[in-house]
């Protein structure tokens, strides 16, 4: 996966900087809103939480069985299932079956996975036309950009920009509302939708017992690309099987809810292999890519596990302080927020994306808002921690900052160290205080000040005082006697 | 080659979750794991006026016809609004007693039900008006579940502007537990059997990607229309 990790900080700089994206973010508080209404209209919205990570605890700590079953039903009702070890191993596979079928035009449904391993670039460097048929992803692919949002690609862009895009792009002069907009899309895409010969889809879920891909959306996109073109080729993770068909009773309930507060998605397609004989309408071909693509890196550790429980919902970046100030973009990955901070480094190398774990208030707000309780915050120390300590692949912190926080801990593990640390700092500090205050610290110090001040140390530190404190009562209580 | 990715991937997964090359039993997961009763699902009594509301609720319309005359009429009144040229449908309809064919045709408006493989995008892609009926209905979240089948078509529901959906109060189930316990138990032919696709429609067509402005009719129907059947005679 191509990530311009590196990049973070100075990215989320610029974001913040930029008016235009400060005031499209904000945007994202209506989600939350709108999700914790939803939640709260539920009986049982916490017990459904509970009993779906439950049942994503069982399956992912079963995946092999699991996969296999899958496979063996999707194969039983007439589909065709390839196994990936990576992107570049899908990208082939889906090359390979459109080649073979004299493939020129593909439509595109809304997909994670194609994103991280990139098949538009892929399919267009071999000549074949991909449209992205998301009205979000339609425009950000007309504007060359990347999406922003898991659930929104385009919420970074205002009216003006799409309308001034679809003029550019489209010829479509002068159009002002958002209607008047998607009319256009629509038109253009209905187009699409009926001379392409692949419709290339990820999936929310793979239902294991009965071969079943299962396909959540509101616009009605998924279902054409799965109904017009002769094949289908839908690409998942091996994270996304379940177990059984009534499971679904419980993830299409916590679905919607925590992705846009909605109770139901408008459409929701189960699909079962081609079509059979004597139906109209259906591919022709099925074809379910099951692909790895570092998650067996996550599998493998026992702390990491729980990353692969995610739904892809997006409820985390919608409640993060740091999401919703800097965007999707800032964060130079396909994942981003709270669950790209973690799952990235798996993808793309922790000292790649080592500012990522950094990027974190750990207020908890993502853990407690995800429906299947993944413990965000920890995951994120833990890779604080990784990183610190000099692995997997990163040499960790520069010298002088190891040194500091060796020098750090000792002083904190001998109390009388820190005490007379502490008083001599109280007494020296005078000079280097401004208005009573540091307003400016130096070396790496300096970044906290930038932009606030550090309170001095006081007189007299808490632990003299509550010592004189004790000693006074207790000379009252012996004098009382 | 396919062989040995797979096999690598396999692998990988068992020795990732520390367990031997062999293949485990599917664990199954015990009663207590599956959610029984949802505490908000409507009871038998309430489900008609719960399935209309919720319907309501997300942009959809709800006609109650007692009479297959009253279903047809209702229909055309939708058509000649909309000053539709072209109507396609479920052929199960016909079947039904439906006499859509007469009653368009009268208005000048073509009713067709074929809809021939490799031939859908004429046939129906330029339908105003899509009829189809449903094989369930959700009360809990006012959906509309349909199992593809010959001469029931994907499309239909789904490429005109306007779908109009047939419902017999009898097809109104609480929600989804009951509806996938139906779905093992009305097609036995199979341990899970869905057929080649089963698609739940809950509302009309959306999008919200615009400034997070709602519009309806992005690239499905614009407008979703349940006629329920009310007459005893069609229960």
């Amino acid at each position: 996966m191509h990530v311009r990790t590196e990049q973070f900080s100075s990215d989320s700089a610029a974001a913040v900087e930029n008016k235009t994206l400060q005031t499209r973010l904000r945007v994202l508080n209506s989600f939350t809103v709108k999700r914790n209404h939803a939640f709260a209209d539920l009986k049982n919205g916490e017990e459904l939480r509970d009993r779906a990570r439950k049942i994503k605890e069982i399956v992912i700590d079963n995946l092999d069985t699991y996969l296999v079953q899958l496979e063996e039903n999707v194969v039983r009702h007439g589909g065709n299932v390839h196994w990936a070890r990576d992107g570049a191993e899908a990208v082939a596979i889906v090359l390979g079956i459109a080649l073979k079928n004299n493939v020129r035009r593909v439509v595109k449904s809304k997909s994670m996975v194609t994103e991280e391993i990139e098949l538009n670039e892929a399919l267009e460097l071999a000549g074949i036309e991909a449209v992205e048929t998301d009205l979000g992803e339609y425009i950000v692919q007309l504007a060359n950009e990347k999406p922003s949002h898991i659930l929104a690609p385009a919420v970074h862009k205002s009216k003006g920009d799409i309308a001034e895009l679809f003029a550019e792009k489209l010829g479509a002069e002068n159009l002002k509302e958002a209607e008047e907009m998607t009319v256009v899309a629509r038109d253009r895409l209905r187009k699409k939708f009926c001379a392409a010969e692949m419709g290339v889809t990820g999936a929310n879920f793979a239902i294991a017992e009965s071969g079943t891909i299962v396909l959540v959306e509101n616009e009605g996109n998924i279902r054409l690309s799965t109904s017009l073109p002769r094949i289908h080729v839908a690409l998942m993770g091996i994270e996304k099987v379940i177990p059984s068909v009534k499971d679904l009773a419980i993830f299409l309930r916590i679905l919607a809810r925590s992705a846009s507060g909605q109770t139901m998605s408008s459409y929701v397609s189960l699909i079962t292999g081609p079509r059979r004989n004597g139906e109209a309408d259906g591919a022709e071909e099925f074809h379910l890519i099951i692909m790895d693509n570092g998650r067996t890196r996550l599998l493998a550790d026992e702390q990491m596990r729980e990353s692969l429980y995610c739904l892809r919902c997006g409820a985390c970046l919608n409640v993060c302080p740091v999401y919703k100030k800097i965007g999707g973009h800032a964060y130079g990955s396909v994942y981003s927020g709270p669950i790209g901070s973690i799952i990235t480094p798996a993808f793309a190398g922790l000292e790649q994306s080592k500012d990522l774990p950094f990027a974190s208030t750990l207020c908890g707000a993502c853990r407690d808002i995800c429906p299947v309780r993944i413990d965000i915050p920890r995951i994120l120390l833990k890779l604080r921690g990784d990183w610190s300590d000099g692995k997997p692949d990163s040499p960790g912190p520069p010298f002088l900052e190891k040194l500091a926080i060796r020098l750090w801990a000792f002083t904190m593990r001998h109390p009388w160290l820190y005490n007379v640390s502490l008083k001599l700092f109280s007494w020296i500090q005078g000079p280097l205080l401004e208005d009573g205050k540091f307003k400016r610290l130096p070396l790496a110090f300096g970044g906290w000040t930038e932009h606030r001040d550090f309170p001095a140390l006081a007189r007299k530190s808490f632990r003299s005082m509550w010592l004189e404190e004790n000693e006074r009562t207790g000379a009252q209580q012996r004098g009382n006697r | 080659m396919k062989g040995s990715s797979r096999e690598e991937m396999l692998g990988k997964i068992r020795s990732a979750v520390g367990r031997e090359l062999t293949t485990a039993q599917t664990p199954a997961l015990s009663e207590d794991q599956r959610l029984e009763h949802q505490a908000d699902v409507p009871g038998p009594d309430e489900l008609v006026g719960r399935f209309e509301a919720e319907l309501t609720r997300i942009g959809g319309r709800c006609y109650h016809a007692s009479s297959v005359e009253l279903a047809c009429g209702y229909v055309e009144r939708i058509a000649v609004e909309r000053h539709a040229k072209t109507i396609v449908g479920w052929e199960s309809l016909i079947n039904d007693g439906f006499d859509f064919r007469d009653r368009f045709e009268r208005r000048g408006i073509q009713f067709k039900t074929a809809v021939t493989a490799g031939e859908v995008v004429r046939d129906v892609a330029d339908a105003d008006v899509g009829v189809t009926d449903v094989d369930y209905a959700l009360a809990e979240t006012g959906s509309l579940v349909l199992l593809t089948g010959i001469g029931r078509a994907r499309s239909v529901s789904l490429l005109p502007s306007v779908h109009v959906a047939f419902v017999k109060p009898s097809q109104i189930i609480p929600g989804f537990d009951e509806l996938f316990a139906a779905l093992v138990r009305d097609h036995p032919s199979d341990a899970v059997s869905l057929g080649s696709a089963v698609t739940f429609i809950t509302g009309p067509s959306r999008t919200a990607d615009i400034e997070l402005t709602l519009v309806l009719g992005v690239h499905g129907p614009q407008e979703l229309h349940v006629v329920l059947l009310d007459s005893p005679s069609q229960t």
